[in-house]
Protein backbone atom coordinates (compact mmCIF):
# COMPACT_ATOMS: atom_id res chain seq x y z
CA UNK A 1 0.00 0.00 0.00
CA UNK A 2 3.03 2.57 1.11
CA UNK A 3 4.72 1.11 -1.82
CA UNK A 4 1.64 2.29 -3.99
CA UNK A 5 1.18 5.63 -2.47
CA UNK A 6 4.75 6.12 -3.14
CA UNK A 7 4.81 5.30 -6.71
CA UNK A 8 1.70 7.73 -6.92
CA UNK A 9 3.86 10.45 -4.69
CA UNK A 10 6.39 10.06 -7.39
CA UNK A 11 4.70 9.82 -10.38
CA UNK A 12 2.59 13.46 -9.33
CA UNK A 13 5.86 14.55 -8.70
CA UNK A 14 7.52 14.53 -12.24
CA UNK A 15 3.84 15.37 -13.65
CA UNK A 16 4.16 18.89 -11.39
CA UNK A 17 7.86 19.20 -12.39
CA UNK A 18 6.79 18.45 -15.84
CA UNK A 19 4.85 21.93 -15.88
CA UNK A 20 6.82 24.23 -13.76
CA UNK A 21 8.93 27.17 -15.47
CA UNK A 22 12.47 27.12 -16.18
CA UNK A 23 13.53 29.00 -12.85
CA UNK A 24 11.25 26.74 -11.09
CA UNK A 25 12.62 23.43 -12.29
CA UNK A 26 15.91 24.82 -11.53
CA UNK A 27 14.82 25.37 -7.87
CA UNK A 28 13.31 22.03 -7.41
CA UNK A 29 16.52 20.68 -8.84
CA UNK A 30 18.60 22.18 -6.61
CA UNK A 31 16.51 21.66 -3.26
CA UNK A 32 16.28 17.73 -4.23
CA UNK A 33 20.09 17.80 -4.68
CA UNK A 34 21.05 19.58 -1.40
CA UNK A 35 18.27 18.31 0.96
CA UNK A 36 19.25 14.65 -0.58
CA UNK A 37 23.59 15.64 -0.38
CA UNK A 38 24.26 13.28 2.23
CA UNK A 39 22.73 10.51 0.68
CA UNK A 40 24.37 10.97 -2.71
CA UNK A 41 28.19 11.97 -1.06
CA UNK A 42 27.41 8.23 0.55
CA UNK A 43 27.16 6.75 -2.58
CA UNK A 44 29.23 8.12 -4.51
CA UNK A 45 31.63 6.94 -1.69
CA UNK A 46 30.73 3.69 -1.73
CA UNK A 47 31.25 3.66 -5.41
CA UNK A 48 34.08 4.78 -5.41
CA UNK A 49 35.17 2.62 -2.24
CA UNK A 50 34.11 -0.37 -4.06
CA UNK A 51 35.73 0.23 -7.32
CA UNK A 52 39.33 0.92 -5.38
CA UNK A 53 38.33 -1.97 -2.78
CA UNK A 54 36.43 -4.70 -4.74
CA UNK A 55 36.97 -6.60 -1.09
CA UNK A 56 34.40 -4.11 0.36
CA UNK A 57 31.44 -5.90 -1.53
CA UNK A 58 32.35 -9.29 -0.03
CA UNK A 59 29.85 -11.27 1.28
CA UNK A 60 31.63 -11.10 4.66
CA UNK A 61 32.06 -7.39 4.14
CA UNK A 62 28.58 -7.02 3.77
CA UNK A 63 27.73 -9.34 6.28
CA UNK A 64 30.18 -7.15 8.73
CA UNK A 65 28.53 -4.01 7.91
CA UNK A 66 25.06 -5.36 8.73
CA UNK A 67 26.22 -6.71 11.91
CA UNK A 68 27.77 -3.73 12.84
CA UNK A 69 24.36 -1.67 12.12
CA UNK A 70 22.77 -4.10 14.05
CA UNK A 71 25.12 -3.63 17.51
CA UNK A 72 24.96 -0.03 16.91
CA UNK A 73 20.50 0.17 16.39
CA UNK A 74 19.54 0.18 19.75
CA UNK A 75 20.88 3.22 20.98
CA UNK A 76 20.57 5.12 18.14
CA UNK A 77 16.87 4.21 18.15
CA UNK A 78 17.21 5.25 21.68
CA UNK A 79 18.77 8.54 20.99
CA UNK A 80 16.01 9.76 18.46
CA UNK A 81 13.05 9.58 20.61
CA UNK A 82 15.23 12.45 22.42
CA UNK A 83 15.75 14.21 18.95
CA UNK A 84 12.39 14.12 18.25
CA UNK A 85 12.07 16.66 21.72
CA UNK A 86 13.97 18.48 20.11
CA UNK A 87 16.79 17.08 22.73
CA UNK A 88 19.73 15.17 22.40
CA UNK A 89 21.54 12.79 24.91
CA UNK A 90 24.96 12.24 25.32
CA UNK A 91 25.41 9.97 28.05
CA UNK A 92 24.36 7.36 26.13
CA UNK A 93 27.39 5.96 25.36
CA UNK A 94 28.63 6.04 29.06
CA UNK A 95 25.13 4.28 30.03
CA UNK A 96 26.12 1.65 26.92
CA UNK A 97 29.71 1.71 28.88
CA UNK A 98 27.57 1.05 32.55
CA UNK A 99 25.41 -1.63 31.41
CA UNK A 100 27.82 -3.57 29.28
CA UNK A 101 30.26 -3.82 32.31
CA UNK A 102 27.00 -4.58 34.28
CA UNK A 103 25.92 -7.66 32.01
CA UNK A 104 29.18 -8.90 31.76
CA UNK A 105 30.09 -8.97 35.55
CA UNK A 106 26.65 -10.65 35.91
CA UNK A 107 27.36 -13.66 33.55
CA UNK A 108 31.04 -14.19 33.86
CA UNK A 109 31.92 -18.29 33.85
CA UNK A 110 32.32 -19.25 37.57
CA UNK A 111 35.80 -20.57 37.34
CA UNK A 112 36.94 -17.62 35.81
CA UNK A 113 39.90 -16.56 38.35
CA UNK A 114 39.38 -13.15 37.73
CA UNK A 115 35.86 -12.92 38.51
CA UNK A 116 34.14 -9.45 39.71
CA UNK A 117 32.00 -11.29 42.26
CA UNK A 118 33.74 -14.66 43.09
CA UNK A 119 30.58 -15.94 44.86
CA UNK A 120 28.14 -15.24 42.41
CA UNK A 121 26.57 -17.83 41.05
CA UNK A 122 26.04 -18.22 37.17
CA UNK A 123 22.86 -16.15 36.58
CA UNK A 124 19.60 -16.60 33.91
CA UNK A 125 20.55 -14.29 30.53
CA UNK A 126 17.09 -12.69 31.76
CA UNK A 127 17.79 -11.83 35.34
CA UNK A 128 21.05 -9.78 33.64
CA UNK A 129 19.18 -8.94 30.69
CA UNK A 130 16.45 -6.82 32.98
CA UNK A 131 18.92 -5.98 35.73
CA UNK A 132 20.45 -4.01 32.56
CA UNK A 133 17.05 -2.61 31.56
CA UNK A 134 16.26 -1.44 35.16
CA UNK A 135 19.85 0.70 34.79
CA UNK A 136 19.16 2.15 32.02
CA UNK A 137 15.78 2.77 32.52
CA UNK A 138 16.91 4.75 35.69
CA UNK A 139 19.32 6.26 33.54
CA UNK A 140 16.94 7.69 31.51
CA UNK A 141 14.41 8.61 34.57
CA UNK A 142 16.96 10.75 35.85
CA UNK A 143 17.99 12.09 32.67
CA UNK A 144 13.75 12.71 31.96
CA UNK A 145 13.02 13.87 35.42
CA UNK A 146 15.33 17.29 35.21
CA UNK A 147 14.85 17.55 31.37
CA UNK A 148 10.80 17.67 32.26
CA UNK A 149 10.56 18.85 35.47
CA UNK A 150 13.11 21.88 35.74
CA UNK A 151 12.87 22.19 31.71
CA UNK A 152 16.58 21.92 31.48
CA UNK A 153 18.35 21.21 28.38
CA UNK A 154 19.15 17.92 27.67
CA UNK A 155 22.47 19.05 26.67
CA UNK A 156 23.35 20.07 30.06
CA UNK A 157 21.43 17.06 32.27
CA UNK A 158 22.57 14.39 30.09
CA UNK A 159 26.59 16.37 30.80
CA UNK A 160 26.42 15.75 33.84
CA UNK A 161 24.42 12.22 33.93
CA UNK A 162 27.53 10.99 31.12
CA UNK A 163 29.76 12.22 33.78
CA UNK A 164 28.34 10.70 36.62
CA UNK A 165 27.85 7.56 34.91
CA UNK A 166 31.58 7.14 33.87
CA UNK A 167 32.61 7.67 37.73
CA UNK A 168 30.01 4.82 38.62
CA UNK A 169 31.59 2.91 35.69
CA UNK A 170 34.98 3.33 37.33
CA UNK A 171 34.26 2.63 40.54
CA UNK A 172 32.22 -0.78 39.52
CA UNK A 173 35.22 -1.74 37.73
CA UNK A 174 37.38 -0.97 41.56
CA UNK A 175 35.15 -3.61 42.96
CA UNK A 176 36.88 -6.64 44.94
CA UNK A 177 40.13 -7.49 43.70
CA UNK A 178 39.32 -6.31 39.73
CA UNK A 179 41.33 -2.92 40.27
CA UNK A 180 39.89 -1.60 37.28
CA UNK A 181 41.19 -4.79 35.03
CA UNK A 182 38.60 -5.35 32.21
CA UNK A 183 35.81 -7.64 32.60
CA UNK A 184 36.19 -11.18 30.57
CA UNK A 185 35.59 -14.57 30.99
CA UNK A 186 32.43 -14.44 30.08
CA UNK A 187 29.87 -17.32 30.32
CA UNK A 188 29.60 -19.35 26.81
CA UNK A 189 25.39 -19.40 27.53
CA UNK A 190 25.99 -15.33 26.79
CA UNK A 191 28.12 -15.06 24.21
CA UNK A 192 26.14 -17.81 22.04
CA UNK A 193 22.94 -16.06 23.01
CA UNK A 194 23.97 -12.70 21.33
CA UNK A 195 26.90 -13.95 19.09
CA UNK A 196 25.93 -17.56 17.80
CA UNK A 197 25.07 -18.00 14.78
CA UNK A 198 21.68 -17.30 13.40
CA UNK A 199 22.33 -18.59 10.08
CA UNK A 200 25.01 -18.60 7.19
CA UNK A 201 25.22 -16.52 3.92
CA UNK A 202 27.68 -17.78 1.78
CA UNK A 203 29.87 -19.47 4.19
CA UNK A 204 29.88 -16.44 6.79
CA UNK A 205 27.89 -17.11 9.82
CA UNK A 206 25.31 -14.09 10.56
CA UNK A 207 25.05 -13.21 14.04
CA UNK A 208 21.45 -13.86 16.38
CA UNK A 209 21.85 -10.09 17.78
CA UNK A 210 20.87 -9.04 13.99
CA UNK A 211 17.82 -10.51 14.38
CA UNK A 212 17.23 -8.85 17.78
CA UNK A 213 17.65 -6.04 16.71
CA UNK A 214 15.03 -6.50 13.97
CA UNK A 215 12.76 -7.12 16.65
CA UNK A 216 13.95 -4.06 18.42
CA UNK A 217 13.23 -2.26 15.49
CA UNK A 218 9.67 -3.29 15.16
CA UNK A 219 8.74 -3.04 18.30
CA UNK A 220 9.89 0.48 18.21
CA UNK A 221 8.15 1.29 15.36
CA UNK A 222 4.97 0.34 16.76
CA UNK A 223 5.36 2.60 19.64
CA UNK A 224 6.41 5.49 17.44
CA UNK A 225 3.46 5.15 15.08
CA UNK A 226 0.82 2.82 16.28
CA UNK A 227 0.51 4.28 20.44
CA UNK A 228 -0.38 7.09 22.02
CA UNK A 229 2.58 7.64 23.62
CA UNK A 230 4.39 7.80 20.32
CA UNK A 231 1.71 10.87 18.87
CA UNK A 232 2.50 12.44 22.11
CA UNK A 233 6.17 12.76 21.72
CA UNK A 234 5.84 14.07 17.77
CA UNK A 235 3.24 16.62 19.21
CA UNK A 236 5.54 17.58 22.10
CA UNK A 237 8.36 17.85 19.78
CA UNK A 238 6.51 19.76 17.17
CA UNK A 239 5.21 22.57 19.59
CA UNK A 240 5.22 21.50 23.52
CA UNK A 241 2.67 24.42 24.58
CA UNK A 242 0.29 23.19 21.72
CA UNK A 243 0.63 19.93 23.10
CA UNK A 244 0.16 20.92 26.26
CA UNK A 245 -2.93 22.76 25.49
CA UNK A 246 -4.19 19.66 23.61
CA UNK A 247 -3.80 17.34 26.41
CA UNK A 248 -1.01 15.92 26.37
CA UNK A 249 1.28 15.46 29.47
CA UNK A 250 4.24 16.53 28.86
CA UNK A 251 5.68 15.34 31.68
CA UNK A 252 5.27 12.44 31.53
CA UNK A 253 5.90 11.93 27.55
CA UNK A 254 9.28 13.45 28.24
CA UNK A 255 10.24 11.30 31.11
CA UNK A 256 8.96 8.52 28.98
CA UNK A 257 10.80 9.16 25.86
CA UNK A 258 14.20 9.37 27.98
CA UNK A 259 13.57 5.95 30.05
CA UNK A 260 12.75 3.96 26.77
CA UNK A 261 15.81 5.62 25.42
CA UNK A 262 17.33 4.22 28.93
CA UNK A 263 16.16 0.90 28.21
CA UNK A 264 17.90 1.07 24.15
CA UNK A 265 20.92 1.55 26.07
CA UNK A 266 20.54 -1.24 28.01
CA UNK A 267 19.97 -3.37 25.68
CA UNK A 268 23.11 -2.44 23.82
CA UNK A 269 24.88 -2.34 26.44
CA UNK A 270 23.67 -6.31 26.93
CA UNK A 271 24.59 -6.87 23.01
CA UNK A 272 27.88 -4.84 23.37
CA UNK A 273 29.34 -6.52 26.73
CA UNK A 274 28.85 -9.68 25.09
CA UNK A 275 30.04 -8.92 21.05
CA UNK A 276 33.32 -7.48 22.47
CA UNK A 277 33.79 -9.75 25.02
CA UNK A 278 36.27 -7.81 26.99
CA UNK A 279 34.27 -4.73 29.04
CA UNK A 280 36.43 -2.14 30.39
CA UNK A 281 35.64 1.69 31.22
CA UNK A 282 36.26 2.87 27.81
CA UNK A 283 33.14 0.59 26.41
CA UNK A 284 30.43 2.79 24.87
CA UNK A 285 33.09 5.90 24.11
CA UNK A 286 31.69 8.19 21.48
CA UNK A 287 28.93 5.74 20.62
CA UNK A 288 26.66 8.92 21.41
CA UNK A 289 28.24 10.89 18.57
CA UNK A 290 27.66 7.93 16.19
CA UNK A 291 24.00 7.77 17.13
CA UNK A 292 23.42 11.08 17.16
CA UNK A 293 25.19 11.40 13.50
CA UNK A 294 22.89 8.31 12.21
CA UNK A 295 19.83 10.00 13.47
CA UNK A 296 20.23 13.56 11.22
CA UNK A 297 21.60 11.59 8.72
CA UNK A 298 18.41 9.65 9.08
CA UNK A 299 16.24 12.53 8.40
CA UNK A 300 15.61 12.67 12.45
CA UNK A 301 15.22 16.76 12.50
CA UNK A 302 16.83 18.86 15.39
CA UNK A 303 13.89 20.75 14.82
CA UNK A 304 11.79 18.67 16.74
CA UNK A 305 8.76 16.67 15.88
CA UNK A 306 10.32 15.12 12.76
CA UNK A 307 11.42 11.95 12.07
CA UNK A 308 11.23 8.27 11.32
CA UNK A 309 12.52 4.65 12.47
CA UNK A 310 13.35 3.38 8.45
CA UNK A 311 15.38 6.79 8.26
CA UNK A 312 17.18 5.90 11.86
CA UNK A 313 18.22 1.94 10.41
CA UNK A 314 19.37 4.18 6.91
CA UNK A 315 21.46 6.29 8.84
CA UNK A 316 22.96 3.79 11.16
CA UNK A 317 23.83 1.47 7.91
CA UNK A 318 25.09 4.24 5.72
CA UNK A 319 27.14 5.71 8.13
CA UNK A 320 28.96 1.64 9.18
CA UNK A 321 29.41 1.89 5.50
CA UNK A 322 31.25 4.88 5.41
CA UNK A 323 32.89 3.71 8.60
CA UNK A 324 34.11 0.31 6.98
CA UNK A 325 34.58 1.81 3.92
CA UNK A 326 37.25 3.86 4.99
CA UNK A 327 38.85 0.73 7.15
CA UNK A 328 39.30 -0.84 3.75
CA UNK A 329 41.04 2.52 2.23
CA UNK A 330 43.58 1.86 5.35
CA UNK A 331 42.16 5.74 6.24
CA UNK A 332 43.61 6.27 9.97
CA UNK A 333 41.57 6.45 12.94
CA UNK A 334 42.52 9.77 14.00
CA UNK A 335 41.11 10.88 10.37
CA UNK A 336 38.11 9.45 11.10
CA UNK A 337 36.95 11.59 13.71
CA UNK A 338 37.60 14.82 11.97
CA UNK A 339 35.34 13.28 8.94
CA UNK A 340 32.69 12.52 11.44
CA UNK A 341 32.72 15.43 12.80
CA UNK A 342 32.26 16.98 9.35
CA UNK A 343 29.55 14.17 8.46
CA UNK A 344 27.66 15.76 12.27
CA UNK A 345 28.28 19.39 10.78
CA UNK A 346 26.87 18.92 7.37
CA UNK A 347 23.73 16.78 8.30
CA UNK A 348 23.11 19.56 10.51
CA UNK A 349 23.81 22.24 7.50
CA UNK A 350 21.10 20.11 5.11
CA UNK A 351 18.74 19.49 8.14
CA UNK A 352 18.39 23.16 8.89
CA UNK A 353 18.19 23.93 4.73
CA UNK A 354 15.07 21.99 4.73
CA UNK A 355 14.06 23.57 7.89
CA UNK A 356 14.37 27.26 6.03
CA UNK A 357 12.80 26.27 2.47
CA UNK A 358 9.78 24.79 4.34
CA UNK A 359 9.54 27.83 6.30
CA UNK B 1 2.37 7.72 8.82
CA UNK B 2 1.17 11.24 9.27
CA UNK B 3 2.22 11.80 12.43
CA UNK B 4 5.78 11.17 11.87
CA UNK B 5 5.71 14.16 9.41
CA UNK B 6 3.95 16.58 11.18
CA UNK B 7 5.31 19.92 10.94
CA UNK B 8 3.24 22.33 12.98
CA UNK B 9 5.19 25.35 12.85
CA UNK B 10 6.82 25.75 16.58
CA UNK B 11 7.92 29.47 16.95
CA UNK B 12 10.25 28.65 19.49
CA UNK B 13 12.08 25.85 18.27
CA UNK B 14 15.75 26.12 17.63
CA UNK B 15 15.94 27.61 14.72
CA UNK B 16 13.58 30.43 14.90
CA UNK B 17 16.15 32.89 15.07
CA UNK B 18 18.53 32.25 12.56
CA UNK B 19 19.25 34.45 10.53
CA UNK B 20 20.86 33.23 7.69
CA UNK B 21 19.98 32.26 4.01
CA UNK B 22 19.17 29.24 1.97
CA UNK B 23 21.74 30.37 -0.52
CA UNK B 24 24.31 30.85 2.45
CA UNK B 25 23.76 27.15 3.48
CA UNK B 26 23.98 25.89 0.38
CA UNK B 27 27.55 27.63 0.16
CA UNK B 28 28.54 26.00 3.81
CA UNK B 29 26.34 22.24 2.32
CA UNK B 30 29.00 22.37 -0.84
CA UNK B 31 32.39 23.38 1.19
CA UNK B 32 31.78 20.91 3.51
CA UNK B 33 31.38 17.98 1.16
CA UNK B 34 34.13 19.12 -0.85
CA UNK B 35 36.30 19.25 2.36
CA UNK B 36 34.89 15.87 3.28
CA UNK B 37 35.93 14.99 -0.41
CA UNK B 38 38.84 16.54 -0.18
CA UNK B 39 40.34 14.93 3.40
CA UNK B 40 38.93 10.95 1.85
CA UNK B 41 41.29 11.94 -0.94
CA UNK B 42 44.18 13.10 1.30
CA UNK B 43 43.63 10.25 3.69
CA UNK B 44 43.33 7.23 0.54
CA UNK B 45 46.75 8.98 -1.49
Amino acid sequence: MSEKSGNKSLGNFFSEFSKMSGPDKRRTVTDVIFNNAMYIVIVLAIIFIAIRVPAFLSVSSIVNIISLTAARLPIALGIGGAIVLTGTDISAGRAVGLTACIAASLLQTVTYPNKLFPSLPTLPLWVALLAVMAVGAIIGLVNGFFVAKFKLHPFIVTLSTQLIIFGAVLMYLMIGNNNGQTLSGLDPSYTNFVKGTLFKVGGVAVPRYVLYSLIITIIMWVIWNKTTFGKNMFAVGSNEEAANVSGVNVFRTIVLVFVLAGVMYGITGFIEGARIASCSANTGLNYESDAIAACVIGGVSFVGGTGKISGIVIGVFLLQIIFVGLNFLSVSANMLYIIKGLIILIACAIDMRKYLVRK
Amino acid sequence: MKNQTQNTPNKDNIYSKVKISVKALDLIITCGIALLCALIAVSVS
